[in-house]
Order: structure tokens, then C-alpha cells, then sequence
């Protein structure tokens, strides 16, 4: 019964977690329960959140991308520059586009030449920051335009145009999670490589699927938040690689792939929007409220390979990477 | 019978290239430097060269004993910028050597956390990547509070400076340290019980668990010496630049990876030396140093670096394919 509980309570972390917020607030700030607080929440979870869906997919396939914290600034970059010459639309196509090749590059070298995807996007991490950085010099480009900031804060009711997308990301994501042969194989890649490959199924092609709709995602993130701040910057979404993690792993979603939902890390990243628009009512430091997030990853990592220790549980051990 | 001698040749060649192929590139980067640039080859960048990778170096040192055991270190840069800050601020406060030793203990503390987290998750490649991942942002943005996001200056401690930036002869004290390091460290890997099991770790950590060494143990040593040698890497660069930023280690846990790798320590554990990756070292300060000689922007030399770090890992999985190859056909 002991042991029933608390494995209840590992995996409703999230949930649990946002609870112990909620009364918080309720005795520290009952204003805080307005409409206003909620959508605002969304507001600023969305665009990191388009990236955590594709993290999820990605981690569920059993790997990982450090580099969506340099593709996600380019995006904006790219967009801030093309925005005036291309158009809204085509700037958007072009600019997601980009990401998905970026993505491919990635996915060449985990799915094919087999080196493991830490190294691998951590290599293209800094390259493409390098690029980027030469691009624009180090410094901001604007990118004021009105349509483009309709796209972002245009809203029914308070849910903005970013929101809905995020929401549409959250339920297509869930979809082919759980409804498409696609989805099916991913879970399969990421549980067992090589029973799923004696399977066969195609286990190259998923894996390098799995970049490319993580470039491409980080580079419509990208897109979203150039619409809303009307200017893109080599310093933006420097920290959305860990964030998104984080989210993923606190909604449930193991390290060791083959396990995981977009619906959960969607509660992930509202637990983490939370913990930090607590952390600005409260006054706590820029600086401490970084530190906070770091520990939360670890804390969180250390919670989720932790069943694996018991005896008798069902739960694999982590590993992330290649299967080698 | 004659694609068989063709392959066997081509064998040898690749086995040649996969062993000593690092050298030969070092040797080019050498001379089409010294070409470009006259200023290159001079004895005062020579020494200057030597002066730079100590420190750096001194980071690539840890992360061989941890890329050996079969992990990686990415929270190196942030320790190293708290262990500067801290080194820094207590110098007016309890003197250098003191402040040195506190900053040492930072180091070790920082690193054996890291050990302790990574073998709770299981000790593998990947939690040893999220984890320091999560403990880099951590620990960063300690230094940042610990410092409120200042530089702090030590401008004003001559026996602090001293270490950074004196000399026995023409010899900077710095290299003199980095030496020593480097001998302690190879010998410590190959001729102590940690430094064999280190080995074991990277090879195959259930057979070691089973042959009955302490596997935990011995992880968590590992990261704890990584922890010990930033922290000596951070006092060097703190003491050869006189001051200490809570930024000042951004980055340089890629450099220490690139080196190790460049070095020919494989990724995956279970082989490598201090000594190879000193010979990465060299490598990624000159390239460095002949990209600067040469007026490349930093930015640009990201690009470059991050091409490094793919060639690198892209060589060492076709030497692995090499070997096996050669293996098979002894076989």
C-alpha cells in the first residue's frame, strides 16, 4: 500500500506540485486567482511550449537537443531580417524551414553516422551560435510590424492567436502520439532500439525525424516570439533547452524514453510558469530564481531514475543517447 | 585475393591515420599559421601560448578522468567562475593562500554533488550530461548572486597575481603547475587502483560492480577530482588575468570536451590519458591563438570549434570501425 502511494505520487508529481503552488498563493496572494493570472500564464508558457511538445516527441524516441537554444534566437534573427523583403507568411514558411534543415543536420549525424546526440547537438549548438552571432554582430535587428504583432497578441477573450497554436501543437503532438502508426513506432524506438528495429521498423528515419521536427519547432517558437516582441536578439530562448526538459520531465515523461505525453509536459510547463511568476511576486532574485530552475532539473532527473532502484518495479533504467 | 591485400593495406594506412592522425593536423595548423603570420612562430607566442592553455587545460585534465569513467562534465565553466569569485572575495579577507584552499574545497564540494546526483540516476552518460547540464545553470548563476553580476577586481593582491602571471626564468609559473598536473594525472590513471578502476568505469561498470569494486564510490572520486582540478584551473586564470567575473567559465567546458577528444580520449569512456589530451590542448590553444593571429572574430571561431568537435568525434568512430576491422581479421 506504501509502496502503491508512493508511486502515485511520483508520477502525479506535476500535478501535485502545482496544488502545493495553488494553496500557496491562495494564503499568500488570494488575488492571485483571477482570469487575468491564467491567461497571462499561458501567454508566456506558449512559445517554449511549442518546443516542448516536439522535446517530448523527441525524448519519448529516446534522445535529446541542446541546440534548439541557438536554433530558436536565429529563428528570430532570420525573421527580424527577411520579415521586410518576404511578408508575414512566407517569412514564417521560410524561417520554420530553415529549422526543419537545421534539424536534418542534426538528425544525419545521430541517425546515421550514429554519434551520440549530446555531442552532436552540442557541437551544432555552438556553431550555429557562432553563425549567428556573426550575423548579427552581437546586436538586436527590430522587426516592427503590425500584422506580425496581431499574430502574436491578437486574442478571444484574452487567448491570444500564440496560445491557440501552442494548444493546437499540444493536441496534434498527443494525436500522433497516440493514434498514428508513426507515433507508435516512436514509442517503440525509444523503449527498445534494437527490438524495434528487429521489428522493422524504419528506426534511422524515426530518429531523424525527431531533429527535424525539433528544428522546426524551435524555429516557429522563434518566429512567435519575434511577433511579440517585435525584434529578434541573439540572447533570446538562451535557457528554452533546459526549460523544456524540465517540463517534460516533470510531467512524467522518462529520460529513458519509450514513456511520456504532451498533455503531461503541458502541465509541466505551467507548474514551471508558475513557480516563476510566484518567484516575481515574491521578490526573489533573477539570479536565484536560475539557480531555483537548475536545481528543479536535478532534482527532477534524480526523481525519475529513482524507481528504477526498486525492487520489483516495471520501470527501466535511464539511459539517454544511442543505444550502442 | 587481391581485394583482400588492397583492404589490408588500406587497413594499415587507416590504423596509421586513426593513431597519429592528430599530430599530423597540429603540424599543419603549425605551419600554415607560421605562414600567414610571421608573428605566429615567435618565442614570445610560443610562451604565450603555453601561458593561455594552463589554465584551460587544467579543466581538460578533470574532464579526461571523467570522459575515461565514461561521463561528461558540462557544469565545468560554472564551477570555475564560482570558484574564481569566491577565490577573489576572500583573498582581502582571510589572505591567498587561504582564499586558495577555500576555493579548492568549492571545487571539490561542486564536483562531489555532481558525483552523488549522477549516481543516483544511474551513473550513465546521459544522466551525467542532464545533470551537470542542470548544475552548470545552477551553479552559474551562484557565482552571479554571489557576486550581485560584478566583476570582482584582484588588481591589488601582488601574491595572488604572482602565480597567474610570474615566472622561474623565462618558465610561467602557470606551465610549470600545468605540468605537474599533467604528470600526477597520467600517473594516478595508470599506474593506481583509481586510476585502473577509473578505466573499468568506462568499460563496463556492471562487470566492475560484479568483480566487487565500489562502483558509486569510485564514480563520485571521479567527479570530485574534476571538481579539484577546475578549481585549480580557475585560481590560474583569476591569478593571470587579476580578476574574477561570474561569466568567466562560460563555454570552457566545451573547450575542455573539444581538447579531450581532439586528444583521442573517446567519448564512452574506457581509453584515453592525460597525455593525449594534453596534445589536444595544445591543438585548441594554438588553432585558437593562429585563428586570433589571423584576425578571425570570436564568433567566427565558434563556428569553428563547433566543426571541431564534430570532425573530432567523426574520426574517432571511424578509428573504433578501423580497429574492429583489424580485430576481426586477427581474429
Amino acid at each position: 500500500m506504501k509502496e502503491k502511494i508512493s508511486q502515485f505520487c511520483r508520477k502525479n508529481i506535476v500535478v501535485i506540485g502545482i496544488g502545493i503552488l495553488l494553496v500557496f498563493m491562495a494564503f499568500a496572494a488570494p488575488n492571485y486567482f483571477a482570469y487575468s493570472t491564467l491567461t497571462g500564464l499561458l501567454t508566456q508558457v506558449a512559445i517554449y511550449g511549442i518546443v516542448a511538445c516536439a522535446m517530448t516527441i523527441a525524448i519519448i524516441g529516446g534522445e535529446f537537443d541542446l541546440s534548439v537554444s541557438s536554433i530558436l534566437p536565429l529563428a528570430t534573427l532570420l525573421f527580424a531580417a527577411m520579415l521586410p523583403t518576404l511578408g508575414l507568411p512566407l517569412t514564417i514558411v521560410v524561417v520554420t524551414l530553415i529549422g526543419v534543415g537545421i534539424g536534418c543536420i542534426n538528425g544525419f549525424f545521430v541517425a546515421i553516422t550514429k554519434i551520440n546526440a549530446f555531442i552532436v547537438t552540442l557541437a551544432t549548438m555552438i556553431a550555429i551560435k557562432g553563425i549567428m552571432l556573426t550575423f548579427c554582430d552581437g546586436m538586436p535587428m527590430p522587426a516592427v510590424n503590425e500584422s506580425a504583432r496581431q499574430l502574436a497578441m491578437g486574442n478571444v477573450g484574452g487567448i491570444t492567436v500564440t496560445v491557440m497554436i501552442f494548444f493546437g501543437c499540444v493536441i496534434l503532438t498527443e494525436l500522433v502520439l497516440r493514434k498514428t502508426k508513426y507515433g507508435r513506432n516512436v514509442f517503440a524506438t525509444g523503449g527498445n532500439y534494437d527490438v524495434a528495429q528487429y521489428a522493422g521498423i524504419n528506426v534511422r528515419f524515426i530518429k531523424f525525424s525527431l531533429f527535424a521536427i525539433l528544428g522546426g519547432a524551435a524555429a516557429l517558437a522563434g518566429t512567435l516570439l519575434t511577433c511579440r516582441l517585435q525584434a529578434g536578439s541573439p540572447l533570446y530562448g538562451s535557457d528554452v533547452a533546459l526549460y523544456v526538459v524540465s517540463a517534460a520531465v516533470l510531467g512524467g515523461t522518462s529520460l529513458a524514453g519509450g514513456r511520456g505525453s504532451a498533455v503531461r509536459t503541458l502541465l509541466g510547463m505551467l507548474f514551471i510558469g508558475m513557480l516563476l511568476q510566484i518567484f516575481t511576486y515574491i521578490n526573489v532574485y533573477t539570479y536565484m530564481q536560475q539557480l531555483i530552475q537548475g536545481a528543479i532539473v536535478v532534482v527532477v532527473v534524480i526523481m525519475d531514475a529513482l524507481p528504477s532502484r526498486k525492487k520489483g518495479s516495471d520501470e527501466e533504467p535511464v539511459t539517454v543517447g544511442n543505444p550502442e | 585475393m587481391g581485394e583482400k591485400t588492397v583492404s589490408k593495406k588500406r587497413g594499415k594506412f587507416d590504423l596509421i591515420i586513426s593513431k597519429y592522425g592528430i599530430l599530423f593536423v597540429l603540424a599543419a595548423i603549425i605551419i600554415v599559421a607560421g605562414i600567414i603570420s610571421p608573428a605566429f612562430l615567435t618565442g614570445q607566442n610560443i610562451l604565450n601560448i603555453l601561458k593561455q592553455v594552463s589554465a584551460t587545460g587544467m579543466l581538460a585534465i578533470g574532464m579526461t578522468f571523467v570522459i575515461i569513467s565514461g561521463g561528461v562534465d558540462l557544469s565545468m565553466g560554472s564551477i570555475l567562475s564560482l570558484c574564481g569569485v569566491v577565490c577573489v572575495i576572500m583573498i582581502p579577507l582571510v589572505g591567498t593562500p587561504l582564499a586558495i584552499l577555500i576555493a579548492l574545497a568549492v571545487g571539490v564540494v561542486c564536483g562531489t554533488l555532481n558525483g552523488i546526483f549522477i549516481t543516483l540516476t544511474g551513473g550513465t552518460m546521459g544522466s551525467a550530461f542532464i545533470i551537470t547540464f542542470g548544475m552548470a545553470t545552477a551553479l552559474g548563476s551562484l557565482a552571479l548572486t554571489v557576486t550581485n553580476g560584478a566583476n570582482v577586481n584582484a588588481a591589488a593582491f601582488a601574491d595572488f597575481k604572482e602565480i597567474g602571471q610570474g615566472s622561474w626564468g623565462i618558465v610561467p609559473i602557470t606551465v610549470v603547475i600545468f605540468v605537474v598536473a599533467v604528470i600526477a594525472a597520467q600517473f594516478v590513471l595508470r599506474k593506481t587502483t583509481f586510476g585502473r578502476i577509473n578505466y573499468c568505469l568506462g568499460i563496463n561498470d556492471e562487470a566492475t560492480h560484479l568483480s566487487g569494486i565500489k562502483v558509486k564510490k569510485f564514480r563520485v572520486l571521479v567527479y570530485t577530482v574534476a571538481g579539484l582540478f577546475t578549481a585549480l584551473g580557475a585560481v590560474m586564470l583569476c591569478s593571470r588575468v587579476s580578476s574574477a567575473s561570474p561569466i568567466q567559465g562560460e563555454g570552457y567546458e566545451l573547450d575542455a570536451i573539444a581538447a579531450v577528444v581532439l586528444g583521442g580520449t573517446r567519448m564512452g569512456g574506457g581509453s584515453g590519458s592525460a597525455a593525449k589530451t594534453v596534445i589536444g590542448v595544445l591543438m585548441f590553444g594554438i588553432l585558437t591563438n593562429a585563428l586570433n593571429v589571423m584576425g578571425v572574430s570570436s564568433y567566427q571561431q565558434m563556428i569553428v570549434k563547433g566543426i571541431i568537435i564534430m570532425v573530432a568525434v567523426l574520426m574517432d568512430k571511424r578509428s573504433i570501425r578501423v580497429e574492429n576491422e583489424m580485430l576481426a581479421r586477427t581474429v
